[in-house]
């Protein structure tokens, strides 16, 4: 449901600007995203993680983020953009509203365009599979739900799973999205040089 | 930006330690700064031309790189979990 709910607050700001054409200022963005990553900040600061989980979540995580950018990596040889740039979009693991921002912001709107679309349907991908994806590999599952794994895909993945599945999956959500400001910026500084 | 956004993420995470937090998910607040966020990202997509001219490969590229992402995370998931399940296993025959 909040899939659709931000999916349709990307429609209407594209239907909107391209009728009024308005242009914000120039910080406004940039301070929402502050705002929106303080708070984020502030409610996982009442989480922990439980030790006997780590060994699974580290798995996960180098599945994570092995997996996403090695095929990200491939994929760069079929299509007309720069291989790091590839990867940089594709290093949001997820988060489509910080990884888009980041890089709209200190490289270019048009693959911070990309990174967000990339990470919103990485995040559909992983809505549609969990139900049978589970069955399969939870690990996988997990995996592909990336920076997600620990809100929105949280409650499927419960449902369909277990509660070990849940914390691994929970663990696994907060460290990655602790790693993709600095993912996302690895690979936009080796584009700048 | 980087740095700002490092520095109010882990300034927010310390501070949550020491007062309540529930308020946050009480009112969805997440969600909502998220709404805005992506509101103003399809604002500057919509009022800006090039960009928007370009909102084919834009999507079409987003897909591929979700698509190959996904692939790529879901087949080493499933490989490292056989691996673990099956290290788990020998370890416990041993036993």
């Amino acid at each position: 449901m909040s899939a659709v709910i931000l999916l349709s607050s990307v429609v209407i700001g594209l239907i909107v600007g391209r009728i009024t054409k308005i242009e914000l200022p120039g910080n406004s963005v940039a301070f929402i995203l502050y705002a929106l990553v303080f708070l984020v900040g502030l409610d996982l600061s009442k989480e922990k993680i439980e030790k006997r989980f780590i060994k699974d979540i580290l798995l996960v995580i180098f599945s994570t983020i092995v997996g996403t950018l090695s095929f990200a990596f491939i994929l760069s040889f079929f299509v007309p953009l720069k291989k790091l740039e590839v990867l940089a979009a594709a290093s949001g693991f997820g988060w489509y509203s910080l990884s888009s921002i980041l890089i709209s912001a200190s490289y270019s709107a048009y693959l911070g365009s990309i990174s967000f679309f990339a990470n919103v349907i990485r995040e559909l991908i992983a809505i549609v599979i969990a139900p049978f994806g589970l069955k399969k590999s939870k690990h996988g599952t997990i995996s592909v739900a990336g920076a997600t794994s620990m809100d929105t895909l949280l409650g499927l993945i419960a449902t369909y799973s277990d509660r070990e599945t849940a914390l691994v999956s929970f663990g696994h959500g907060f460290i990655v999205s602790i790693l993709v400001p600095f993912t996302v910026n690895f690979f936009l500084n080796l584009l700048k040089t | 930006m980087l740095w700002y956004v490092l520095l109010v993420f882990f300034a927010g995470f310390l501070i949550g330690k020491f007062i309540s937090t529930q308020w946050i998910g009480k009112y969805k607040l997440v969600l909502v700064l998220t709404v805005f966020l992506l509101f103003t990202l399809g604002l500057e997509i919509g009022a800006n031309d090039e960009l928007f001219r370009k909102i084919d490969t834009i999507v079409l590229y987003g897909f591929l790189i979700a698509l190959f992402g996904s692939i790529g995370s879901f087949i080493f998931g499933y490989v490292t979990e056989k691996v673990f399940s099956k290290n788990q296993k020998t370890r416990g025959d041993k036993q």
